[in-house]
């Protein structure tokens, strides 16, 4: 009873932190919104207007390339279980967390590398360019989406049609109508993160409407109108969450796992080219970022003399720990209650949850530095980029975490309960294990994702202080081309090392267990 | 029916795949350590229909899927009809082998309507031809009226249904069928069992019938093939 009392209170105590900080910068901006001189904003203006209009349009480009490309690399995995096609998921959980603007500074350094070697002076800017990168930096979500949805296809659906009509028939017949609601639901996924993405078409030299919030804030300072300001595109990412919603719901899921236990999928030549051109694709996401990066930083000076950036290393990791962290110790109270609530409280608490996911990063480190205002001892500390990193990844740790209860076994947490010796015990020693795989993934998701933050933090960051992705946001406006390369790579092999090592330790925890 | 296993004496399979029906011979099949089929031999002649017996995860459904090509067995050869469909080095694309089959659940797919599933193997049919062989089974298997209902809308003995009506659209030569009618009950399985002798001797298919049921079994064939523990004490029960 007293472990339950004491639960109940560390749940009260995370959902008023998920409020503080996940609403808490939007809240403190509608307040602002009184303020907003001659409401002066409430209507866009048409410079403003085309630019939501060309954001959409961006987005949904994108999208619809990331999850066709995605679909043919998940085809060719799915039909190939070989060594290729475990190095391109491994290429594909490798460049999962790589923050967007490392595949813009990579590709920009390709574009010069081409350059250089070609004669030919390709600018690398617009919006062309913008979307392949986009495009590029969000295919492990498309391959991923179009991954779950084959999976999801029961293996004798597919079997009775393959009986009786062509292998290709029944992939245009059967696989992709039931695997449509995950394509959907991915290509939307991948549109809500290109809206709310400024760094990428920045880096391209194009406007979208998320720099427009930010741009507009530092221009004028209004917090209030910089609210007015992202609600069109929470709107417009409000409806396509919706649309994800709905397409999930409709989803049928068979929970076959592995319905490739059955003979390989006979296509003609001229399509599996398609698959074929997918997994190249992949090998050229990832090897370009690395690739380029590692020239650049190479043809300058050597790597060591040209790090001179240890000072924001230490200050990132150290963020990005913090985050990871104090996310998981109030996302797992969180998770516990998502998955237990039901009805019409069951939907406000999924609301509250996504909430802070359709918001553009501005939004978070404006509201941020108000309620630094209030709060006293917040403002201009060190605090401040962790609770940004929070604001922005707290719902990511919470949906895993629910997800990891969602497939747990309940009756093993029940049994531990009922059999347990102390108050207490069971949580240590049944709940805790089984669900710490998933509560590592989290931290490690969380920690990379931290570490590339740069929307909210840009505008939180407290004075003297620098993360390595602020550092180079800056630098790549300035050009430094070898410095920049230096630390992207150094994010990049983090990330990697962090997200991938982890996972394999994980991988191996099991095994022993 | 003829059937060769560890223990059994050596038969003319070669006889017998020459007049057509079903022939496997020396078909292994392991997922990983676990051995699923070992050395399975038999010959079913054209026309004839074989009841395959024993229990859960013993390899029978494992056998219709090498059967019907969905999955390639480790060891052995498949003959169809005189024709070598699957072997070392050789495989023939399920739908071309002129199959079909019935899986343990309906398997409809959800997308589509009860006519789409039924006339989903016939499309390439003339358009007449098709609407006259949808009209005939609906018909005959007492669906009529659900013709343009989905999946979800169906109950579940009118789902079995619409799943042995699409195995039928095509008149197959071969029918698989992977204990077809399950949990439903008595009255309307004998009902059912009568329009698939009926369906199987007009079209002259030949059929492999897996089922629990002993008075299933005996209502469709005397030809018993009983699987045991790793396929090696197989015996025939005729």
């Amino acid at each position: 009873m007293q472990s339950s009392r004491l639960g109940q209170s560390f749940t009260g105590f995370a959902v008023l932190a998920f409020l503080i900080l996940c609403l808490g910068p939007a809240l403190a901006l509608i307040q602002d919104i009184g303020g907003v001189a001659g409401g002066n904003v409430a209507l866009l203006t048409s410079r403003q207007l085309v630019v939501l209009a060309n954001s959409v349009i961006y987005a949904l480009v994108s999208a619809l390339g990331a999850i066709t490309a995605g679909w043919f690399i998940a085809l060719f995995i799915w039909n190939r279980p070989g060594f290729m096609a475990q190095i391109i998921k491994l290429l594909l959980i490798i460049m999962l967390p790589m923050p967007a603007f490392i595949h813009a500074a990579g590709w920009r350094a390709a574009w010069r590398f081409i350059n250089d070697v070609t004669g030919y002076n390709f600018s690398g800017q617009g919006w062309a360019a913008a979307v392949v990168i986009t495009i590029m930096a969000f295919l492990p979500i498309a391959v991923g989406a179009a991954w779950l949805g084959l999976q999801a296809v029961n293996k004798d659906l597919i079997g009775v049609g393959r009986i009786c009509r062509s292998d290709l028939q029944v992939l245009s017949e059967i696989i992709l109508p039931l695997s449509a609601p995950f394509l959907a639901a991915g290509a939307a996924i991948i549109s809500v993160l290109s809206l709310l993405d400024y760094t990428i078409p920045s880096l391209c030299q194009v406007n979208v409407y998320a720099l427009e919030i930010f741009a507009d804030f530092s221009a004028v300072n209004n917090p209030g109108r910089s609210f007015l300001l992202a609600l069109p595109l929470i709107i417009v990412n409000t409806v396509i969450a919706a649309g994800i919603l709905l397409s999930l719901r409709n989803a049928g899921i068979s929970g076959v796992k592995n319905p490739l236990n059955q003979t390989r999928f006979w296509w003609p030549f001229w399509f599996w080219v398609l698959p074929v051109l997918g997994a190249v694709t992949t090998v050229v996401q990832a090897g370009v970022p690395f690739i380029t990066l590692l020239l650049t930083a190479l043809s300058g000076e050597t790597l060591w003399r040209q790090y001179g950036f240890a000072g924001e290393m230490a200050y990132s990791i150290a963020v990005a720990v913090g985050v990871g962290v104090i996310a998981v110790l109030l996302a797992y109270p969180i998770a516990k209650a998502l998955n237990q609530a039901a009805g019409g409280l069951g939907r406000f608490l999924w609301l509250l949850v996504l909430l802070p996911l359709l918001m553009p990063a501005p939004v978070f480190g404006i509201g941020l530095i108000r309620l630094g205002m209030w709060i006293p001892g917040i403002y201009g500390s060190d605090l401040m980029p962790i609770m940004a990193g929070l604001a922005r990844f707290l719902p990511l740790a919470v949906l895993i975490i629910w997800a990891g209860l969602k497939r747990m076994d309940n009756s093993l947490i029940e049994a531990g309960r009922v059999l347990q010796s102390k108050p207490g015990h069971s949580f240590f020693r049944v709940e805790l294990p089984l669900l710490t795989p998933v509560l590592l993934t989290s931290f490690l998701l969380l920690f990379v994702l931290a570490f590339g933050e740069l929307g909210a933090s840009l505008l939180v960051m407290p004075p003297g202080r620098s993360t390595l992705t602020i550092t180079i946001y800056n630098y790549l406006h300035y050009g430094a081309s070898g410095s920049v390369s230096v630390m992207c790579l150094s994010i990049a092999l983090l990330s990697c090392l962090v997200w991938v090592g982890g996972l394999k330790s994980l991988e191996l925890g099991r095994r022993v267990k | 029916m003829i059937l060769k296993g560890k223990g059994y004496h050596t038969v003319n399979l070669a006889a017998v795949q020459d007049r057509g029906g079903i022939t496997v011979r020396n078909l292994d099949k392991s997922y990983g350590r676990h051995e699923v089929l070992k050395n399975i031999s038999f010959a079913l002649k054209a026309g004839d229909s074989l009841i395959i017996k024993g229990p859960s995860g013993c390899g029978k459904s494992t056998l219709l899927r090498i059967l019907a090509g969905l999955e390639i067995p480790d060891a052995g050869e498949v003959w169809l009809d005189s024709r070598v469909v699957s072997a070392p080095g050789h495989y023939e694309l399920p739908w071309l082998r002129g199959i079909g089959m019935v899986f343990q659940a309906p398997t409809l797919w959800p997308h589509m309507t009860v006519a789409e599933n039924i006339t989903y193997p016939i499309m390439n049919w003339p358009r007449d031809k098709r609407k006259a062989r949808l009209a005939g089974l609906l018909n005959m298997l007492e669906i009529a009226d659900k013709e343009a209902s989905f999946p979800d809308e169906i109950s579940g003995g009118q789902a079995r249904r619409v799943a042995l009506a699409r195995a039928f659209a095509a008149r197959p030569r071969f029918m698989l069928l992977d204990e077809p009618l399950t949990n439903l009950n008595y009255d309307l399985k004998l009902h059912l069992l009568e329009h698939i002798k009926m369906e199987v001797e007009r079209n002259k298919s030949t059929m492999i019938y897996v089922t629990h049921d002993s008075e299933e079994a005996g209502y469709i064939s005397s030809n018993i093939l009983r699987f045991e523990e790793i396929n090696q004490t197989s015996r025939i029960e005729d």
